[in-house]
């Protein structure tokens, strides 16, 4: 027990030393949390009345970008599958990265359900005996567990193999690979839980249809891997840990799986809504052409479009073998899924309202300076993660008891 | 050899990934902290703004209405009295009145005869106690009247925000939508704290006290039939009834959902909602479906009733006639 | 203290006393004779002084006699003959309209030697307080919807065993010389949300021209 509590110390001691450019890029960060935080105090006391949201539009900003996250989460294990299942070697060092960001944007997803929340201090209402969880009537109290229950998922996973580097003992395959195999499927079924939260409401035609769930999946899973190329790419040059290529070749070859997938089905939906035109399509015409003269989204989901398209074909394409093709891939990939599913999904749900009316939405500064800062302690968050991870896996960091046998 | 740290140095002997403690890097640390501590409490300042008494231990200790004993409930009421009094001027009564025996109520609306004046939107907000900016303000109103086109029922081309001169306009008809207390109620399934559920005599209420703010039961609804209190309720004295009920038309705190409850602190003692007394053509029938002889059961068996959006099986107890 | 101060005392407190009690009982008389019960009897106030449930045409019918107003039709027309067509009147009733549809006549309502009622069919007198049966002569489904409550008002209690249901009489809203129910002014209706975007410029959205109906 003592040892585990010096581990933690010395991570902790770990955490404030580093680099010049790592101690500013942690200073920014942390600047721009607090100034989302901050924003989010305003909120709290004036109440949701400094966001867009209106009694017609009663889910913005945050609800977008929790839904994003949540798919981001999700994939973020989609390396597990080829690493455990196909026990594709070379793929095993990196699976904990994908598992460490899972933990950070979990959190911020959590984040992003407490900001949203009129009364966040309430939140033991939810947690018998005390509260009461209206399971398993309510999607959003199965949304409640399976999301906590994949960042415990997580959290063992990575604390339990890192722990085990740091000690320089083999890790007890009974202690992790069950739970490694229970997070392949926790991964797909927080995605689609969350996707449920829509579908399961039949009185927005937009989201009830069974393509809202198998989009989902396609989009997150284009989405997860491509930030995950990225920063690998980002830790290949911050920290000089060698990531190898194997890894990228994979994560690029479900992208591009996932973005066939996910362009499919867009067009499934889009010929669905416009072929015979029901007066169910209303919340498509309002995403796609606008509806009685209110046209806000219109620019944002044809640029979303547009991106997914060249993401598509550069990724089909034999260009994003070469390295900077494939970033550019990755890019405009997850901008254009960030749209897609926020605005895309999202706000088109409330507009119009069941009752016709037509109200439109933007966030305000507030509601932009809070989803800011939590993206920020996301990214804090993860780099921290990183910061005193790989020093573990290369085996810089060790128990001074293991060393000095 | 991978090495840590961005300066691209070698490989480091273990001993030097720590630094040692030195008191330089001890008081370095320690001014970083204080200014990092100095950070957050300035990002909180501004939470030395809520309200006296607005974050109370005994209301977030309170439990949920169904586990309540009736002594707690009555002293909760007692609380909630003196805070009317001390935010809005007036000390309300309040009260908890409960389903009667034998009681499930029912509304029914005849469309040949609304004309559209919206004093039903109008007496909704005298009655309930919403939030309103000035005397006009009617967004947080319970009822919307839709301007309709005559010749189909299509909501999706209805006006909310007519203002002829006069109503009826010859080419339009006029449906108010509200609350229709399903009976398959998307919006209690919905509710993940269980918050709102409905009630013995047919009621979809909300335990005001619970709701956390999630807002899933308002994109549940498909009659957009759920307000929520994006702020706390502007609302003068003169404009606050004082015959309130802890579930219904008690003034309500910023950051919880509302929705009409059939006016319940009058329909539970027996009389008619306020939509229906001021309603100058007399459109709205109220009334116990179990008792045979009501006018409501007069409205179901002699007129051709329908529902709207029946089709997303909500099984309403508001019904909707042409005469 | 003085013999005469303490008598002065004393005679103090024995008013004061007779005072409190005096208070007491006119403070108790008052409650009972004009106050409402200090905690809600049944959670209903009987004054609904914040809902409008005035009648549409409050002013005319049987208000008329609440004000005092004999009126006595006899006391002009005992010598003036009764007539079924509206012609030019000379004094009163100048303002008059017949505007009731099919019904031009004004003998198919009102009794052709009493002037103070109303006709049936077959020459009997309908008294004025029971004015529903003379309308409900020819609007037979309203009068059943009527009674039903299925047509016009109802104000007070749908729970019959614990209050009055109130109905209305047909001409506290409907004129009986032009019945049609008037066009109102509607009361204000709700507002784009300040807060959000895309606020249309123009006031309201029911203006020529615009994509409302239809795209």
């Amino acid at each position: 027990m003592s040892r585990y509590l010096l581990f933690l110390f010395r991570i902790f001691r770990l955490s404030f030393q580093g680099s010049p450019r790592f101690l500013v890029w942690m200073a920014f960060l942390s600047v721009l949390s607090l100034i989302g935080l901050h924003a989010y105090a305003e909120q709290f006391v004036d109440g949701l009345q400094v966001t867009g949201m209106t009694n017609q539009v009663s889910w913005g900003a945050y609800i977008a970008n929790f839904t994003f996250l949540v798919g981001v989460a999700a994939a973020a294990v989609m390396l597990v599958i080829p690493a455990y299942i196909y026990r594709n070697k070379h793929l095993h060092d990196v699976v904990i990265f994908g598992e460490l960001m899972a933990i950070a944007v979990i959190i911020m997803c959590l984040l992003f359900v407490i900001v949203d929340l009129g009364h966040p201090e309430r939140f033991m209402h939810m947690i018998p005996p005390w509260g009461t969880l209206n399971f398993p009537a309510s999607i959003l109290a199965w949304d409640v567990i399976v999301l906590n229950g994949y960042l415990l998922l997580n959290l063992h996973i990575c604390g339990y193999l890192l722990y085990c580097y740091y000690r320089g003992i083999k890790p007890t395959r009974k202690f992790y690979i069950p739970f490694v195999f229970i997070s392949i499927i926790w991964a797909i079924s927080i995605h689609t839980v969350t996707a449920f939260l829509y579908v399961g409401l039949a009185g927005r035609p937009y989201w009830h249809n069974p393509i809202v769930a198998p989009r989902f999946l396609a989009s997150a899973f284009t989405a997860g891997p491509a930030l995950l190329v990225l920063t690998f790419q980002f830790v290949r040059t911050f920290t000089k840990h060698w990531i190898g290529n194997q890894a990228i070749h994979t994560l690029r070859q479900i992208m591009t799986v996932a973005m066939i997938i996910n362009v499919f089905l867009l067009g499934c939906e889009v010929f669905t809504e416009f072929y015979a035109e029901t007066v169910h399509v209303a919340s498509a015409k309002y995403l796609y052409f606008g509806l009685h003269g209110f046209t806000g989204l219109v620019p944002w989901i044809w640029t979303a479009i547009v991106l997914d398209f060249i993401g598509l074909f550069l990724l089909v394409s034999p260009l994003s073998q070469r390295i900077g093709w494939l970033n550019l891939a990755c890019i405009v990939s997850f901008i254009g899924i960030w749209i897609e599913k926020g605005m895309g999904l999202i706000i088109p749900g409330f507009v119009p309202t069941p009752l016709g009316d037509v109200v439109e939405y933007l966030p305000t500064l507030h509601e932009t300076l809070i989803c800011m800062g939590i993206w920020a302690f996301g990214i804090l968050v993860y780099s921290w993660m990183l910061h005193v991870a790989i020093p573990i896996i290369n085996g810089h960091l060790r128990d001074p008891e293991t060393v000095s046998k | 050899m991978a090495t840590e740290g961005k300066s691209g140095q070698e490989s480091r002997p273990v001993e030097d990934v720590l630094q040692p403690m030195t008191r330089r890097t001890f008081l370095r640390g320690s001014a970083a902290s204080l200014v990092g501590m100095a950070g957050v409490v300035a990002a909180l300042k501004p939470l030395l703004e809520l309200e006296a008494g607005e974050l109370s231990m005994e209301e977030l200790l309170q439990r949920h209405y169904k586990k309540l004993e009736v002594e707690d409930l009555h002293r909760i009421m007692k609380n909630l009295e003196g805070k009317c009094k001390r935010e809005y001027g007036i000390r309300p009564q309040m009260q908890d009145l409960k389903p009667g025996e034998g009681v499930e109520f029912a509304y029914a609306l005849n469309l040949s005869a609304c004309i559209g004046c919206r004093k039903c939107a109008h007496a909704c907000l005298a009655e309930n106690n919403q939030s309103r900016e000035d005397a006009n303000d009617i967004n947080m109103s319970y009822i919307r009247v839709l301007e309709m086109d005559k010749g189909a029922i299509n909501v999706e081309e209805s006006d909310h925000y007519y203002d002829s001169a006069t109503v009826p306009q010859k080419d339009k008809y006029y449906m108010p939508v509200q609350c229709h207390q399903c009976r398959n109620a998307p919006c209690v399934k919905a509710c993940p704290v269980e918050a709102t559920w409905q009630e013995n005599d047919g009621v979809v209420v909300v335990d005001y006290n619970w709701c956390i703010g999630c807002r899933y039961c308002m994109a549940a609804c498909p009659y957009d039939a759920r307000r929520f209190n994006y702020k706390k309720p502007t609302l003068e004295s003169t404009q606050v009834n004082p015959n309130q009920n802890y579930l219904s038309n008690r003034v309500r705190p910023k950051g919880v959902v509302e929705k009409c409850t059939f006016c319940l602190q009058r329909t539970r003692a027996g009389r008619l909602p306020a939509c229906l007394e001021v309603c100058p053509t007399g459109a709205r029938i109220f009334g116990n479906i179990l008792d045979p002889d009501s006018e409501i059961n007069h409205i179901l068996q002699n007129k051709r009733v329908y529902v709207l959006k029946e089709d997303v099986g909500t099984n309403p107890r508001f019904y909707y006639f042409f005469d | 203290m003085t013999m005469e101060g303490m008598r002065k005392q004393s005679t103090n407190r024995a008013k004061r006393g007779v005072i409190l009690t005096l208070s007491a009982l006119l403070m108790g008389a008052s409650v009972l004779l004009w106050g409402e019960s200090p905690s809600g009897s049944s959670g209903a106030l009987d004054q609904d002084r914040h809902l409008d449930k005035n009648p549409v045409r409050e002013e005319k019918g049987l208000e008329l006699r609440k004000t005092g107003w004999t009126y006595d039709c006899m006391e002009c027309h005992a010598s003036l003959k009764a007539k079924w067509h509206l012609g030019d009147q000379l004094m009163e009733h100048r303002d008059l309209e017949l505007n009731h549809g099919s019904n031009r006549f004004c003998l198919n309502c009102h009794h052709p030697e009493n002037r103070n009622v109303f006709v049936d069919y077959d020459g009997s007198e309908i008294a004025e307080e029971d004015v529903v049966l003379l309308c409900g002569k020819c609007h037979g489904p309203q009068h059943r919807d009527w009674m039903k409550g299925a047509h016009g008002r109802r104000n007070g209690y749908w729970d019959v065993s614990r209050g009055e249901s109130e109905k209305l009489a047909c001409i506290q809203c409907h004129d009986p010389h032009d019945p049609a129910f008037k066009a109102m002014e509607p009361l204000a209706g709700p507002t784009y949300p300040a807060r959000a975007a895309g606020k249309p410029e123009k006031k309201s959205h029911h203006e020529e021209g615009d994509s409302n109906h239809g795209d």
